[in-house]
């Protein structure tokens, strides 16, 4: 068989807040063009994964690599150049600003143009600002943002506006997607809708998708591997299958039956 | 969808026909044919409209894009102004001394953004309003560069032997100024630059995972809005034909701030608009005061009460500022017209 390189590596992770250990040597790796979910109780960590690897927190421990390169070291802005792009679990877009501005700027990690150019919009800047706008309106009909272009995203709808911060992240041209709790506060129409979304995107964008996911119909649904974690520490990891009739998980997440 | 067709059209200057063109071509006349119709008085007060436009769309920029509060653009200004002076002295002649003005006044502008990679909004605001009485206090006792409290006569532009000292000159070369910088603004907020001092502006951790490079970002609006203050600081000395520190007080810099707030923040054009309330507010107060009080208008705290006073109503009834309200008031007038043209 020949070897496939996993596309993120991580090995050992740590973060410590003093004496609180909110994630203790967690080591995983996720393949190219793979659903991976990570699933845990509040406080298991999942998120605070996702802000290490995103460098927005400083691991105590451990390495994350990137195609064999390591991350821990490099700032945070330099993420989406190398194929990283997340959403948040609480929405973080530029609410001031359009729908087509908000995934113009993260076609903008592309970007060649230097200040004076974009201040004298010579005809490079022109060419960048069209290629830009043509990528941002392949995405806006991918995710049917259409009506939106134009809108202020602050007046948007909270479902619309998880839908703008996905395709800010898709404008990045990610290898690796990270989402923070896709489905949360959607309704039930709306998360298999989600699903959908997601699988369209692995098909489409050919994106690894992580994510982390309380809502087990869609990490059943759609993951190809589940991460269990409990307290920082990794419980399980394999299929949903797997994941679902695993005794240790049903006996952390559900209680002793 | 694809991309639309028209997209390249809009976004070229000439491409933007139609109404707003429209109204910029008249507006741009009305400002080249004033002179002709006005007193050196009013030339020179719609000159003042011009300078303060171009120090505004820098805090424009700063604030209503970048998201930065500065309680300190006089201090750009007046190093503008010095600048500007200093090097005409020495003979480098007009040219060199606006050079100056831009460049000492960006790298000023860069010094500030340091404590903004680490300081937010009142925080910030403090220290920007520091570093305007440092500048000041600079400017009152490096006497041999400034001439101190005392303060310093400016010669008229001198380009290349020809003397640019009349009012109606500094009138177009401000406009023509305020044009240009007008421009630059604009195009940086279409493109990725603008686009990402938004971004910061809105979420910072947001941007930061989308690639932009917050540090670099702060700086780039730090430095552009004073280089434009700089810019503005050396016309501004030429159009008073004197300078001293007390014309670059924490006063100027409010004044700035509240033009930005009168006019709409967040909007270029409000900026023109806010500019010219801070001209001609005052003017028309005194003219309506000198009614009551048989000519004796000499009020001295007639300014602040009534740019306060503005700033307050504006806030209450229309946060979005002047911009907005000509915004509807235009959107209104068309409906009507084209009601009326229907029955």
């Amino acid at each position: 068989m020949a070897t496939d390189p996993a596309l993120l590596t991580v090995s050992d992770l740590a973060l410590h807040f003093g004496g609180v250990k909110a994630v203790d040597g967690v080591s995983f790796s996720v393949k190219h063009g793979e659903i991976f979910a990570i699933i845990g109780p509040n406080g298991a960590g999942k998120t605070t994964i996702f802000n290490m690897v995103s460098r927005i927190y400083a691991p105590t421990r451990g390495t994350i690599e990137l195609e064999g390169e390591e991350l821990s070291l490099l700032p945070s802005h330099s993420l989406p150049s190398l194929g990283v792009a997340r959403t948040f679990q609480n929405i973080e877009l530029f609410a001031g600003t359009t729908v087509l501005s908000n995934i113009l700027l993260g076609c903008q990690v592309h970007r060649r143009t230097g200040l004076i150019s974009e201040l004298l919009f010579t005809p490079g800047a022109l060419r960048q600002e069209i290629a830009f706008r043509d990528r941002a309106e392949q995405i806006i009909s991918f995710l049917d943002l259409g009506p939106y272009r134009h809108v202020e995203v602050a007046s948007l709808p909270y479902g619309t506006r998880k839908t703008v911060e996905l395709a800010r992240a898709l404008a990045i041209g990610p290898k690796l997607l990270l989402l923070d709790e896709p489905s949360s506060g959607l309704n039930a129409e709306e998360t298999h809708h989600v699903s959908q979304l997601i699988l369209g995107i692995r098909e489409r964008f050919k994106t690894a998708v992580v994510m982390v996911e309380h809502d087990m119909n869609l990490v059943n649904n759609i993951s190809d591997r589940v991460l269990a974690l409990v307290a920082g520490r990794v419980l399980a990891e394999g299929t949903p299958e797997e994941i679902r009739n695993n005794d240790a998980v049903k006996s952390a997440y559900l209680g002793d039956g | 969808m694809q991309t639309p067709a028209d997209y390249r059209s809009e976004l070229t200057i000439a491409g933007r026909a139609g109404r707003q063109g429209l109204i910029g071509v008249a507006a741009l006349i009305v400002i080249a044919i004033i002179p002709w119709f006005h007193s050196n008085y009013w030339i020179s007060q719609l000159t003042f409209v011009a300078i303060y436009a171009i120090a505004g769309f820098g805090l424009q920029i700063l604030l209503g894009f970048a998201g930065q509060v500065s309680l300190g653009q006089a201090a750009f200004l007046a190093s503008g102004a010095y600048a500007c002076s200093y090097v005409e002295r020495l003979g480098f002649g007009s040219p060199a001394g606006f050079a100056a003005a831009v460049i000492v006044s960006t790298l000023l502008g860069l010094l500030v953004a340091l404590p903004a990679l680490r300081m937010a909004g009142l925080y910030l605001g403090i220290a920007t309003m520091s570093f305007g009485f440092i500048i000041e206090e600079v400017a009152a006792r490096w006497s041999s560069v400034t001439g101190g409290n005392a303060g310093t006569v400016v010669a008229a532009i001198e380009v290349g032997g020809v003397s640019l000292g009349q009012p109606w000159q500094i009138y177009y070369l401000s406009w023509l100024f305020c044009l240009m910088v007008l421009l630059l603004s604009y195009n940086l907020l279409r493109t990725p630059t603008g686009r990402a001092m938004q971004a910061i502006r809105d979420s910072e951790i947001a941007a930061r995972s989308s690639g932009v490079r917050v540090a670099q970002t702060k700086g780039i609006a730090f430095s552009l809005s004073a280089a434009f203050a700089g810019l503005a600081g050396a016309l501004y000395s030429h159009a008073l034909g004197f300078i001293s520190p007390e014309q670059f007080t924490i006063s100027m810099s409010l004044d700035l701030l509240v033009m930005i707030l009168i006019g709409g923040l967040g909007t270029l054009r409000g900026v023109l608009f806010g500019a010219v309330f801070l001209v001609v507010s005052p003017e028309l107060m005194q003219a309506v005061l000198g009614m009551f009080t048989s000519g004796n208008t000499e009020l001295p705290g007639l300014r602040p009460l009534l740019f306060g006073g503005s700033l307050i109503l504006v806030l209450l009834f229309q946060p979005d500022g002047i911009d907005a309200m000509v915004s509807r008031t235009g959107a209104w007038l068309i409906r009507h017209a084209v009601s009326w043209r229907r029955r």
